[in-house]
C-alpha cells in the first residue's frame, strides 16, 4: 500500500472511483470523463513535477485513492510562486478505515511549492484540512448571488431542495406564473431587480484583449496569476466544455469612445443559476459592468447569477442589488510564507474563480 | 458667519435644526429630544472640558449648521488614541448656500484627533466624505441579516417600500399566512429556519461583567475602544433610552460549568427587525452564541436579526444562516498616521456598534 504519482495508465481507474465515489453515480463513468482527467492531469500547461496528481495503491496494486494536483504559477510583488491547487480527493469507501486520504494529503503538502489552496472545498474538506494548519481565508470566501428573476429564482432555490422528480414537477407547475410575475416585476420602476439596458457596449473578449485586462487591471495588487496566450487559450478552451455548468460567455465592456472599461465571464444556461467566473476591470466601473451582466444574464434566461465577489468590490455589488454568502465552495489555504497568507488575508490578491481549480472541475 | 463649538445654550437651536431638517418632521420638536442632545454633547464621559460638537452661526447668529463629534477613547497596541466619531451632521437650507457644510466638516477634521471615523453615514455623506480623505474599509462595512420568521421578514422587507397605510394594509392581510408558515419554518425538522432551545444558559449582562468581556476579547487584535464602568454604564444607560429601536437586551452566556463563554447585546422589537449591537466570546462557540440569540429573539417575537459583522466571523456567521449586505449605514475612516489605516484595512480593529456613533442615535 503506497502514494505515487499518476499515471496515464491510472486513468480508467481514477475514472471509475472519482464517479462513482466522488460524483456518487450509479454504473460506469461515461466515455467522455477519461479524456477530461487526461487532459486536465496531462496536457494542462500549467504542469510542474513539483506538482504531481497522487494516486493510493492498495496491497493488491488496485487504484484506492487519488489526488488531484495543478500547479498555478503566480506572482506576489513581481516574485513568482508556486501555487499548488488540490482537488478531486477521493477514497475508496473500503480504504478510508485506513491510511489512503492522509497518506495523499500528507504526501501532496510534502511536495514543493509556496502556497497551497483549494477554492471549492465542502464543509468536510474544510474541517479536515483546517486540522493540516489550512486557513479558511474569509476575504476570499464572500460568494455573491443577484436574482435577475426572482420569482423564477425563488422556484429554482426551493425546488433543489428537493429530488429531481418533485424538482421538476415545481419547476413545470410554476413555470406560468412565475413568467407572469417575472416579466410584470421586470416592468415595475421600484423593483429593485428591474433590468435597464446599459448604456455601455458588449463584444465577445478575444484572448489576446482578455490577457491585456489581466496584466492592466491587476495594478494595485499585490498577488496575482500568471498567464501566457497559451495557457489562456488552453484553460478557457478546457472551461467551454463544460457544458454542465452552461455557456461560458466572454464580453468585453466599452465605453462610448470604445475603450476597455471591464470585462465578464460566465456560464449561463437558461432557467438556471448563472455561474460567474470572473468580473474585472476599472474599480470606477464596476457598476456599470455589473449592469452589463445582468442585463446580458437575463437577456440569456437566467435566473439569477452567482459568483465570488473581490472584496475591494463588494460595496458597489451591494449597490446592484447582490447579497453574500459564505456557501458555494471554501477558498482554503495554507503556506509556511506567513506574508504570502496575509497578503490573502486582506484581500489584496487578484484572484478569481478562474485561477484555481474550481474551473477546472471536470463536473459530471 | 463662523464655526464654534457647540455650548449648552445653542441646544434649542440644535434641536429644532435636527428635527426639521435631519429627521425630516413637522411642527416643534419634542422636548425630550433637547434632554437627550444634552445628555450626548455635554454629559458623555468622553469629552474633555469644551464640548467637540460644532455649530456654524449665520446672520445675526443663527445658528444654520450642526455637526455633532464624540471623541472615543482607544488603544493602538497599548497607546491611546482618540477617534472622532461625527455624525447628526445637518445645514439649514439657508446656511447650505453659505458653505456652512465643508466649513464645519473642514473644522472637524482640523480637530486635535488621531482618527475621524462615522459608522452610520448614508450614501450622500460617504459620496462628500470619500473626496475629503475619508476612507470606506470593506471589513468594516459588511452587514448580517438572519431571518427568524422567513415570511413576516419578506412582508416586513416589501411593506417597507412601500407607503404607511399600503404598509399596513399588507401586514395585516399577510399575517395569518405568515403566522402558519412560520410556526411551521420554526419546527421542521429540516427547515433551516427551526429554533431549538439552546444549550447555553443566559442571563443578565451586567457592567463589570461586560468590562471584563470586552478586555478578554480584544487579545489578538491591534486596535480596541476603551471603557471604563462609569463609560460603560453611561453608555448602556443613553441606548436603553432610544426606545425607537426596541428594548435594549444584554445577555451573557454560560456553559454548563457556569463559566462564560460570550454575551451579546440586541435591541429587540416584538414583529420588527431586532438590531444587534455586538456579539463577542471566545471564537469556538460563536455558533452556540448566536443560536442562543436567535432562539432569545425568536422568543421575544422578533422576526429578523440585524447587525454588523467582523470580516474573519463571516464563515462562522454563513454558517448558522446569516446572508451579508453592505447596506445598513457606512462606515468611513480618515486617520492621521498610514499605519493605524493599516490596522483597520487588514481587519485589525475589535470594533463594533457599541463603540462609535451609531448607539448615540437620538432617534426620532
Amino acid at each position: 500500500m503506497s502514494v505515487r504519482p499518476v499515471v496515464e495508465s491510472d486513468i480508467p481507474q481514477v475514472a471509475d472511483l472519482y464517479w462513482s465515489y466522488m460524483r456518487r453515480r450509479k454504473g460506469s463513468a461515461p466515455p467522455g470523463l477519461q479524456p477530461f482527467l487526461q487532459e486536465l492531469y496531462f496536457k494542462n500547461p500549467f504542469h510542474d513535477s513539483a506538482v504531481p496528481s497522487l494516486v493510493y495503491e492498495d496491497s493488491g496494486g488496485k487504484v484506492v485513492g487519488f489526488l488531484g494536483g495543478i500547479a498555478r504559477p503566480m506572482s506576489v510583488c513581481g516574485q513568482s510562486i508556486l501555487v499548488a491547487f488540490g482537488g478531486n480527493l477521493v477514497v475508496h469507501p473500503e480504504a478510508r478505515s485506513g491510511v489512503a486520504a492522509p497518506r495523499l494529503l500528507n504526501t501532496f503538502l510534502e511536495c514543493k511549492h509556496d502556497l497551497v489552496m483549494t477554492d471549492s472545498a465542502n464543509d468536510i474538506t474544510r474541517r479536515i484540512l483546517e486540522r493540516l494548519k489550512f486557513r479558511t481565508i474569509p476575504a476570499m470566501n464572500i460568494h455573491w448571488v443577484r436574482p435577475v428573476r426572482p420569482v423564477h429564482m425563488g422556484v429554482y432555490a426551493m425546488s433543489r431542495a428537493f429530488g429531481s422528480t418533485i424538482s421538476a414537477g415545481i419547476t413545470l407547475a410554476a413555470k406560468p406564473f412565475c413568467s407572469l410575475a417575472d416579466s410584470l416585476a421586470g416592468r415595475l420602476s421600484g423593483n429593485p431587480f428591474r433590468q435597464t439596458k446599459s448604456p455601455l457596449r458588449g463584444s465577445e473578449l478575444d484572448l489576446e484583449t482578455l490577457l491585456q485586462c489581466q496584466t492592466e487591471f491587476r495594478n494595485g495588487y499585490s498577488l496575482w496569476p500568471e498567464y501566457d496566450l497559451h495557457s489562456l487559450e488552453w484553460l478557457v478552451g478546457f472551461m467551454e466544455r463544460r457544458h454542465v455548468r452552461g455557456i461560458l460567455r466572454k464580453v468585453a465592456v466599452r465605453d462610448g469612445s470604445q475603450k476597455i472599461v471591464g470585462w465578464y465571464i460566465y456560464y449561463v444556461k437558461p432557467g438556471a443559476m448563472a455561474e460567474v467566473v470572473q468580473i474585472g476591470g476599472e474599480h470606477e466601473a464596476t457598476k456599470d459592468v455589473l449592469e452589463h451582466l445582468f442585463y446580458d444574464a437575463w437577456e440569456q434566461g437566467a435566473v439569477a447569477l452567482h459568483g465570488v465577489v473581490d472584496i475591494r468590490r463588494m460595496a458597489e455589488f451591494s449597490d446592484k442589488g447582490c447579497l453574500f454568502t459564505c456557501r458555494g465552495g471554501w477558498t482554503i489555504a495554507r503556506s509556511d510564507k506567513p506574508e504570502v497568507l496575509e497578503v490573502l488575508e486582506r484581500g489584496d490578491a487578484f484572484l478569481s474563480r478562474l485561477d484555481g481549480e474550481w474551473a477546472l472541475d471536470p463536473g459530471d | 458667519m463662523s464655526v464654534r463649538p457647540l455650548v449648552e445654550s445653542d441646544l434649542i437651536q440644535v434641536t429644532d435644526l435636527y428635527w426639521r431638517f435631519m429627521r425630516q418632521k413637522e411642527g416643534p420638536a419634542p422636548a425630550a429630544l433637547r434632554s437627550f442632545l444634552h445628555d450626548l454633547y455635554f454629559t458623555n464621559p468622553w469629552i474633555d472640558g469644551a464640548s467637540s460638537s460644532l455649530v456654524y452661526e449665520g446672520t445675526a447668529g443663527k445658528i444654520v449648521g450642526f455637526l455633532g463629534v464624540i471623541p472615543r477613547k482607544m488603544s493602538v497596541c497599548g497607546q491611546p488614541i482618540r477617534v472622532a466619531f461625527g455624525g447628526n451632521f445637518v445645514a439649514h437650507p439657508e446656511g447650505r448656500s453659505h458653505l456652512a457644510g465643508p466649513r464645519l466638516l473642514g473644522a472637524y477634521m482640523n480637530g486635535p484627533y488621531d482618527a475621524w471615523q462615522t459608522d452610520s453615514a448614508n450614501d450622500l455623506s460617504r459620496k462628500l466624505l470619500e473626496p475629503l480623505g475619508f476612507r470606506t474599509i470593506p471589513g468594516l462595512n459588511i452587514h448580517w441579516g438572519r431571518p427568524l420568521r422567513p415570511s413576516h421578514y419578506g412582508v416586513y422587507s416589501i411593506s417597507r417600500a412601500m407607503g404607511s397605510a399600503a404598509s399596513s394594509s399588507l401586514r395585516i392581510v399577510a399575517k395569518p399566512f405568515c403566522a402558519v408558515a412560520d410556526s411551521m419554518a420554526a419546527r421542521l425538522s429540516f427547515s433551516p429556519f427551526r429554533q431549538t432551545e439552546p444549550k447555553l444558559r443566559g442571563e443578565e449582562l451586567d457592567v463589570e461583567t461586560l468590562l471584563q468581556c470586552l478586555e478578554e476579547s480584544r487579545k489578538g487584535y491591534s486596535l480596541w475602544p476603551e471603557y471604563d464602568a462609569q463609560s460603560l454604564e453611561w453608555l448602556l444607560r443613553f441606548m436603553a433610552r432610544v426606545t425607537s429601536r426596541g428594548v435594549l437586551r444584554k445577555v451573557v452566556v454560560r456553559d454548563d460549568s457556569k463559566k462564560i463563554v460570550g454575551w451579546y447585546i440586541y435591541y429587540m422589537q416584538r414583529g420588527s427587525v431586532g438590531e444587534v449591537v455586538q456579539i463577542g466570546g471566545e471564537p469556538r462557540f460563536t455558533r452556540d452564541i448566536l443560536s442562543h440569540l436567535f432562539y432569545d429573539a425568536w422568543a421575544q417575537g422578533v422576526v429578523a436579526l440585524h447587525g454588523v459583522v467582523e470580516m474573519r466571523q463571516m464563515p462562522l456567521f454563513s454558517d448558522s444562516g446569516c446572508f451579508f449586505t453592505c447596506r445598513g449605514g457606512w462606515t468611513v475612516t480618515r486617520c492621521r498616521q498610514p499605519e493605524l489605516l493599516a490596522i483597520l484595512e487588514r481587519g485589525g480593529a475589535v470594533l463594533s456598534r457599541l463603540d462609535g456613533e451609531w448607539c448615540l442615535d437620538p432617534g426620532d
